[in-house]
């Protein structure tokens, strides 16, 4: 994935899958990705206000956890694709992607408010 | 689950299934976001996880449990700024509005963070529902629990006006806290800040100020008080940029202005020994300055001092130019109205900001008073003849051309510029006949002035006696030329000026029997300018001439410069020692006030009296006898022998001129009527008398009854009628 290319990282995302049936443990799935705060801050108003409120994820030496869905996981990482590039992955330029995954990537960019995401 | 998704609403169709699934989920969910509220009114946010909290929030939203997010968060936050209230409402004395500041920064943090978790309400619920903004919320709910709180609010009022109070009556106050907190109702909404904070606060300065400004006017002078005026203003203006809102400058400065000079203006200027008047008179340009810019700022203000300086300039001025002892020298009495016209102007220059209003004050002032002096175009003229005669020796260019100048301006005040022409005339021709003009220049250049101000007209017939001068010049030439080739030299040098009638002021029948000696060398003139000019009618007059006399007395020779009279009694004593006054007139037939005067100015004046008079006295009687003065002496070699004749025009002199002066404006005053009926047609009677006065107003300002007269002249004369249904209508014929 390119946008792990850069030496700009300074921040570890942990990705983790939310179990919506019950609230357990959450060892499945766990993912950290490497990225810039700045990149995130300056394209999401979300992760921007996540990164500077002064709360858990302001702790610059602890990787931010963010939790989602299951299907919302793939569509986030698409979505970091999309804040370091300005595009979409090939991936979804692809016809046999199913079109669900792009109306995903957008879910999650209005949660995030990515503003060239968003309506 | 998410494959069974339809492809429409897909935002929504996956979280149904959620909310089915968990009752619970929206109480649960809110209890969390509850507890972060607090914790993060307790400062305790950085162990809070944002992601955690915002996704809660998104996810309520999404549920549709928005409004109970909403409703949540309003209660929440109402019980925690209740608790606030509590705390700050006990803090004692000093401390209370530094808790109030405190708490006010902790909540405006607090708030930041709660909106940013609620972010997502705020972007979807919030504008949906047309819902007020979570910030805005918080705010609004600060001003309703805290602000205006039953116990807060006189609190924190009264704290705030008696801390400015102290600031003004000297002590040091923490700025910066005064600044956060009137910031914080600006930061409430306008409103807030201007019914909570400013109203009371201007209240307040009005009481402040009014209480002041009767104890400063009952102890201070007029220059003292303003100066405090002054400092209080700058004061007051430098508490606003400290810390009040910028939009309240105006209205504090209008309060203060208001109290410190509105209301006591007239007391102010009017203040004996320290009032305008005084200031006006001692030139006091700096609490000029001081004033204008204070009274500057009320409405009125500027107009009561424009008033004051009026009617001060009024009475002042008419004073000048009617007090007789002034009137005994026109130079003097011109030279004190341009001094007082410098004044006024540096003052409105250097103090007024040279304000156009208060020089249209000032102009109007001297227009007043000027024309209050009937004599006034007169000495004006004087003033004029004597600068243009000596004043002006040595003087540069520039200064001579200054002079001029400011005489025009007082020439522009004049109203009656047809008087001032008339003795300008007189005053012109001795100047120029006598030879006594200081610089061609400047009179060129008055000249002018004069045609710009009033048109080719006015100076037309001036014009006129520069040019005669010019030609007489020439045909002397010529004659002394043809003179010297005929041999017909004399030892007597004839010098002429051919005036051209009616451009000269000429005094009619002036006739005196010239010494045969002299005749002969006019004659000889007369033929040879008819030789040249025929068709044309010389006639000579005596009374304007001078001539250059060699005097041989017992013990010294002089050179006497004497007018053509007293020529031609001089050269009655180259053959007889003694004549009596009868003799003398019988001789020279000059007329009888003419003759007294010159005789007078012979023998009468003292270092002059070239005539010994018997009996000895001042003046001339008509049985006096004179004789030669064989013992007169004087250290120079030349002596001017002046015409005893007041410089001014005596009373007679100045009917006549009065006279001529109405004589001479009855054509034009007629010649006004009928260019007016000419394109009017029918006119009015007041209409009439109202454009001629228009027309006119720049040469002389014509009487009512005088325009009447005129009008009822063209009546017989048939250039009018009478309307025959409306007498009061006047018909043009053509």
């Amino acid at each position: 994935r390119f946008y792990k290319r850069g030496e700009v990282c300074d921040r570890n995302i942990r990705l983790k899958i939310l179990d919506e049936s019950k609230e357990g443990p959450e060892a499945a799935g766990c993912e950290e990705i490497p990225v810039s705060s700045i990149v995130l801050a300056a394209k999401s108003l979300v992760l921007q206000k996540m990164i500077f409120a002064g709360m858990q994820e302001s702790d610059k030496g602890a990787p931010m956890s963010i939790k989602v869905t299951a299907e919302e996981k793939e569509a986030f990482k698409e979505m970091l694709h999309f804040l370091y590039a300005g595009s979409l992955s090939p991936r979804l330029h692809d016809p046999a992607t199913d079109v669900r995954e792009v109306v995903r990537l957008l879910v999650v960019g209005d949660k995030f408010e990515v503003p060239s995401l968003m309506g | 689950m998410s494959a069974s998704k339809p492809k429409k609403s897909f935002k929504i169709e996956p979280f149904k299934h959620k909310v089915e699934m968990d009752p619970d989920y929206a109480n649960n969910t809110w209890k969390v976001l509850e507890d972060a509220i607090h914790e993060i009114y307790n400062h305790n946010a950085s162990g809070l996880s944002f992601e955690e909290l915002y996704r809660s929030a998104y996810n309520m939203v999404l549920h549709k449990y928005g409004n109970k997010l909403y409703e949540g968060l309003t209660t929440t936050m109402t019980n925690q700024l209740q608790k606030v209230a509590g705390q700050i409402d006990a803090a004692q004395g000093d401390t209370f509005l530094e808790e109030l500041n405190l708490k006010w920064l902790d909540h405006n943090k607090s708030l930041q963070m709660i909106r940013d978790i609620l972010m997502y309400m705020d972007r979807t619920y919030v504008t949906n529902q047309n819902k007020v903004p979570v910030h805005e919320l918080g705010l609004n709910l600060w001003r309703d629990a805290i602000v205006r709180n039953g116990r807060i609010r006189d609190r924190l009022l009264k704290t705030l006006l008696d801390l400015v109070h102290k600031e003004r009556t000297g002590e040091v106050i923490n700025r910066g806290l005064m600044r956060n907190v009137t910031k914080m109702f600006v930061d409430l909404g306008q409103t807030v800040y201007l019914e909570d904070f400013e109203k009371p606060f201007l209240d307040a300065t009005a009481d402040f100020y009014k209480a002041e400004a009767q104890q400063f006017i009952s102890t201070s002078d007029c220059t003292d008080y303003l100066r405090k005026a002054e400092k209080r203003l700058n004061e007051e203006i430098e508490r606003v940029a400290h810390y009040l809102d910028q939009k309240t400058e105006s209205k504090l400065t209008t309060v203060v202005e208001r109290e410190m000079i509105g209301n006591h203006m007239k007391l102010l200027v009017e203040m004996e020994n320290s009032g305008l008047v005084s200031m006006l008179t001692n030139d006091k340009y700096e609490d000029l300055a001081r004033m204008y810019n204070l009274f500057r700022r009320v409405p009125t203000g500027l107009q009561t001092v424009r008033d004051l300086m009026t009617s001060h300039l009024r009475e002042t001025g008419k004073q000048l130019v009617t007090d007789p002892e002034r009137q005994r020298d026109p130079v003097e009495f011109v030279q004190r109205l341009l001094d007082e016209k410098d004044k006024y102007d540096r003052l409105i220059a250097q103090s007024f900001g040279n304000d156009k209003t208060f020089q249209n004050a000032l102009n109007s002032s001297f227009e007043f008073f000027i024309n209050l002096n009937t004599r006034s175009p007169e000495f004006i003229s004087l003033f004029v003849d004597d600068k243009l005669k000596k004043g002006l020796k040595g003087v540069s260019e520039e200064d001579v051309e200054g002079v001029l100048d400011k005489v025009m301006m007082l020439f522009r005040y004049l109203q009656e510029k047809d008087v001032f022409e008339k003795y300008y005339k007189q005053h012109l021709a001795k100047r120029l006949l006598s030879g006594r003009t200081v610089s061609d220049d400047a009179e060129r250049s008055l000249i002018v002035k004069l045609k710009t101000e009033c048109g080719y007209q006015f100076t037309s017939k001036l014009e006129g006696m520069f040019t005669d001068m010019k030609t007489s010049k020439d045909t002397m030439a010529a004659f002394q030329q043809k003179m010297v080739e005929e041999g017909n030299d004399s030892d007597i040098s004839l010098q002429v000026q051919v005036l051209t009638t009616g451009s000269w002021p000429t005094q009619p029948g002036a006739k005196a029997t010239l010494p045969p000696e002299i005749l002969e060398q006019c004659d000889k003139f007369k033929n040879f300018y008819l030789s040249t000019h025929t068709g044309r009618r010389l006639s000579w007059q005596t009374n304007m001439g001078t001539a250059d006399l060699r005097a041989t007395f017992a013990h010294s020779r002089h050179e006497l410069n004497v007018s053509t009279y007293q020529m031609c009694i001089l050269l009655l004593f180259n053959n007889a020692d003694a004549l009596s006054y009868q003799e003398i007139q019988a001789a020279t037939e000059i007329p009888v006030a003419d003759l007294k005067r010159n005789l007078q100015s012979l023998a009468c004046v003292k270092g002059r009296n070239v005539l010994r008079k018997e009996p000895v006295g001042k003046d001339v009687d008509e049985d006096d006898v004179f004789h030669f003065n064989d013992k007169f002496t004087n250290k120079l070699h030349k002596i001017k022998i002046g015409t005893v004749s007041a410089q001014k025009e005596s009373e007679p002199e100045k009917q006549e001129t009065r006279q001529k002066v109405e004589e001479d404006r009855k054509p034009q005053i007629e010649a006004a009527i009928v260019r007016i009926m000419k394109s009017r047609r029918l006119l009015d009677h007041n209409n009439i008398i109202s454009e001629v006065t228009k027309q006119l107003q720049s040469r002389f300002l014509p009487n009512p009854a005088v325009i009447k007269k005129r009008i009822e002249s063209l009546i017989e004369r048939e250039f009018l009628e009478r309307d025959k249904n409306d007498r009061r209508l006047y018909r043009y014929l053509a």
